[in-house]
């Protein structure tokens, strides 16, 4: 047997005259999540529906509420155009409705949604929801009839066959990947940056990531963390491309030349350039970063506006106005949180200064940043960068690893 | 370059003359111990006769020996069967044992029981006095380490045995006294009567036997935790693995009739070490103080505060996890804390930061630990590499401060 869903979107369908881009990008992603997977995508009557043999059915429910752009989607049950069929497949529909949420067991109250393409069925939407609406009565104790805010609704489909399901499960929402263009994700091993990609990749920004890996200082450890972080990422962004960037000449450049106050600013302008050499390489027209005002010094408004200004092209900061346990509540619920809290040190501890500036003016941090005469090295960066393709089913491919 | 290995305290290489017998009794000799046919006959046999050599070299009755899974197997069994014997009290535990038995203590504490820590002295000894003033008449367990596995300081285990003894005798209370002799075993001498310990924990991996089997002395039985066939005198139930067993008992022979070559051999790399070390800006034995001491002990084992065979140094303000992975990719093996602990940045240093109570001292510490195969050139390699590397690690250091 096979299980069906039917898809529904929110948002997209608002856009009216981009309607037809928006379908097909949200198609493309789809098809990319769960094909694999053994599961087809049909559209019918305006509709998308998704069919995967039964055994598959957890897997790409997984994918649907990591794909964007879907507001809800429901298990949809397919039977013959037999009133006494439908009849016993509404009473599933209910008992699994019930199972999954128990909340909706016991005394609950419903509503009949009929509706009727073929007009050759003997009987109209609203017998449909009579019929079946005493059968569940006389099935279920403690089920009542509430047609203006019922807890349970049951939709009934009378097309070329009869389609049958209950209350949606919940979408991500959001528009679907790529619709908005191209970003490159500053991804560090913390809590903070993969929540700011799912952001960004829910408002339709299809996103590669970028790592600043500084051996011997940072560890394998941590750079297999942050990889770790771009595969949780993956299914949600449609895959990715995850970028290692051998920072540690830079890194030490700055070292040596800079105040120690002023080292970790320098550092981030320094990756803020090379992540925009990188993404104009890649196609990408903007940065964003796990960034939340005044989390740490150089968060502060004086140090962003630095760091900020290394960069021609826009950085998005979703978390700016994002307390950690709200982050960290998103991390949770996105699925890196336990990753990002593993203990690998994504940054030496000899780098960072015990007293940052917290208050940088930008003509003082650009003289400095000029006296470190670093540009030659951030070219050599970005050149000697690997790319790893993640697949947002099959992760890392281990026979190809770089470019 | 051949890898050099300088981390044995964390694991040996096994024995290669013990692997073909192994082989043989894995597919030989594979009979159940508890079989009364003749398969089970001959793995008996092997048990029993290895059970006999292991009690002899120990000096302990054949019944007080007990085989383990291994070291933690050993460390856990006695002191988890107290939550079996006792339904509360306080346990005495030495603030830098190894994890296996320091984070019982959390165990301890959910189960309402007390847990007490003595802190090492600065020279890196958990010294008698110190258990004392933690005893109280609601004392029920005491643990401490006989070498410590980061430091290598040697306790002194049979006085604070006595120390323990006098206080039962003066409060009229029974303690279990447990020392984990995991460092120590085919190293130093150990004495499971002779110190004083109600139970001993072995590891066979760390002096060439096998992995995967331990060896516990008990001087009484205790109530098990796992039921099953009685094995074991009923105290560890569970098939036996006879060829690790048996290779247990090779391992421990030959470890006991060459120990004093190769203690002597481990002086002669100790002191080559400690000699370069002195050479080397930025680099220094830890604990400070043990370069005279063991001057002192002069290669007799039984003046040593600390076991030749583990040399903790400090690098600080160098990382000694950054200087690690920087010594590997030039083929030398060293370990940072304890390598059981090594992936966890809360439990890591707590060895280190127990003896100096320093942050930047924990963080720069480096343990390197010889066995019989490692040559005096070994040294001599490891300590050229680490000079030319930590003088890179020092500029960069330096600058950032």
């Amino acid at each position: 047997m096979n299980a069906i869903y039917l898809i529904k979107f929110g948002e997209i369908s608002l856009k009216k005259e981009n309607r037809n881009f928006y379908e097909k990008k949200l198609k493309s992603n789809l098809r990319r999540n769960i094909e694999a997977r053994n599961a087809q995508i049909k559209y019918t009557d305006g509709r998308f529906y998704v069919e995967t043999p039964e055994e598959n059915a957890p897997q790409i429910e997984k994918a649907l509420s990591r794909t964007f752009g879907i507001v809800g989607f429901s298990r949809t049950r397919r039977v013959q155009k037999d009133i006494e069929i439908i009849k016993r497949t509404a009473k599933k529909v209910v008992e699994t409705l019930q199972t999954e949420n128990p909340a909706l067991a016991g005394t609950t109250s419903f509503k009949i949604e009929a509706r009727r393409t073929d007009k050759s069925f003997k009987l109209n939407s609203y017998e449909i929801a009579c019929e079946i609406g005493d059968y569940l009565m006389d099935q279920f104790e403690g089920l009542s009839v509430d047609v203006h805010s019922p807890d349970i609704k049951i939709y009934v489909e009378i097309r070329e066959e009869a389609f049958i399901y209950g209350n949606p499960s919940r979408g991500p929402g959001g528009l679907p990947v790529g619709t908005a263009g191209r970003g490159l994700l500053m991804l560090s091993g913390g809590i903070d940056s993969p929540v700011a990609g799912h952001m960004m990749a829910k408002r339709g920004l299809k996103l590669d990531c970028v790592y600043f890996h500084a051996y011997p200082y940072t560890s394998e450890d941590a750079l297999n963390k942050v990889k770790e972080l771009a595969k949780i990422l993956s299914p949600y962004i449609g895959g990715t491309n995850f970028f290692v960037v051998p920072f540690t000449e830079t890194q030490l450049r700055i070292n040596e030349r800079a105040l120690p106050q002023e080292v970790t600013l320098l550092m981030r302008a320094g990756m803020v350039k090379i992540a925009e050499i990188l993404a104009h390489r890649n196609r990408a027209a903007c940065l964003v970063t796990g960034e939340s005002l005044s989390q740490v010094a150089s968060q502060t408004l004086e140090s962003i506006t630095f760091t900020g200004s290394a960069a021609q092209m826009p950085v998005f900061r979703p978390l700016m106005g994002l307390d950690k346990e709200e982050i960290i509540q998103r991390a949770r619920a996105v699925g890196t949180f336990e990753t990002s809290i593993l203990p690998y040190d994504d940054c030496c501890t000899i780098f960072t200064a015990e007293h940052p500036l917290l208050k940088p003016g930008m003509e003082r941090m650009w003289n400095s940043w000029n006296s470190l005469e670093i540009e030659q090295l951030l070219t050599q960066a970005a050149d000697k960068t690997e790319r790893h393709y993640v697949h947002p089913i099959f992760g890392y491919d281990t026979s190809q690893s770089s470019e | 370059m051949k890898p050099i290995y300088l981390d044995w305290a964390a694991s040996s290489p096994m024995d290669p003359e013990l692997a073909p017998t192994m082989v043989k009794l894995y597919t030989h000799s594979y009979g159940n111990p508890s079989a009364s046919h003749s398969f089970g006959r001959i793995a008996q046999k092997i048990l029993q006769e290895t059970r006999e050599k292991c009690s002899v070299l120990l000096q302990v009755n054949p019944d007080q020996l007990i085989f383990t899974s291994g070291g933690t197997e050993a460390n856990t069994l006695p002191l988890l069967s107290l939550l079996r014997r006792s339904s509360g009290g306080e346990i005495v535990l030495s603030a830098f044992e190894h994890a296996a038995v320091y984070e019982l203590g959390s165990l301890f504490r959910e189960k309402g029981f007390q847990v007490k820590e003595v802190k090492p002295d600065a020279n890196g000894i958990i010294q008698s006095e110190e258990v004392r003033r933690q005893l109280s008449p609601a004392t029920v367990a005491v643990a401490v380490m006989q070498v410590n596995n980061e430091i290598g300081s040697i306790q002194p285990i049979h006085r604070i045995s006595q120390e323990i003894r006098r206080f039962e005798a003066d409060n009229s209370t029974r303690i279990h006294f447990h020392c984990d002799a995991v460092q120590a075993l085919g190293k130093i001498p150990v004495s499971p009567e002779g110190s004083g310990a109600d139970t001993m924990a072995f590891s066979g991996h760390k002096f060439c036997a096998p992995k995967g089997i331990g060896l516990l002395y008990s001087k009484n039985k205790f109530p098990p935790l796992a039921s099953g066939g009685g094995q074991e005198f009923g105290v560890r139930p569970g098939t036996e693995n006879i060829p690790a067993i048996w290779a247990f008992g090779e391992a421990l022979e030959k470890r006991f009739h060459y120990m004093e070559a190769e203690h002597a051999h481990s002086i002669r790399l100790r002191d080559r070490l400690i000699l370069r070390i002195e050479e080397i800006e930025g680099a220094e034995v830890f604990p400070k103080s043990r370069t005279n001491s063991d001057k002192l002990g002069n290669g007799k084992w039984a003046d040593l505060n600390y076991s030749p065979y583990i040399v903790a140094l400090n690098l600080s303000p160098v990382p000694g996890e950054i200087c690690a992975r920087v010594l590997n990719d030039r083929g030398i093996a060293v370990a940072t804390g304890s390598a059981c602990s090594s992936n966890s940045k809360k439990k890591r240093g707590r060895v280190v930061y127990s003896v100096t109570a320093d942050e930047q001292i924990t963080q720069g510490i480096i343990r390197i630990s010889f066995g019989p195969s490692n040559s005096e050139t070994d040294i001599d390699t490891f300590a050229k590499t680490l000079q030319q590397e930590l003088q890179l690690l020092r500029k960069t250091v330096r600058h950032s401060r």
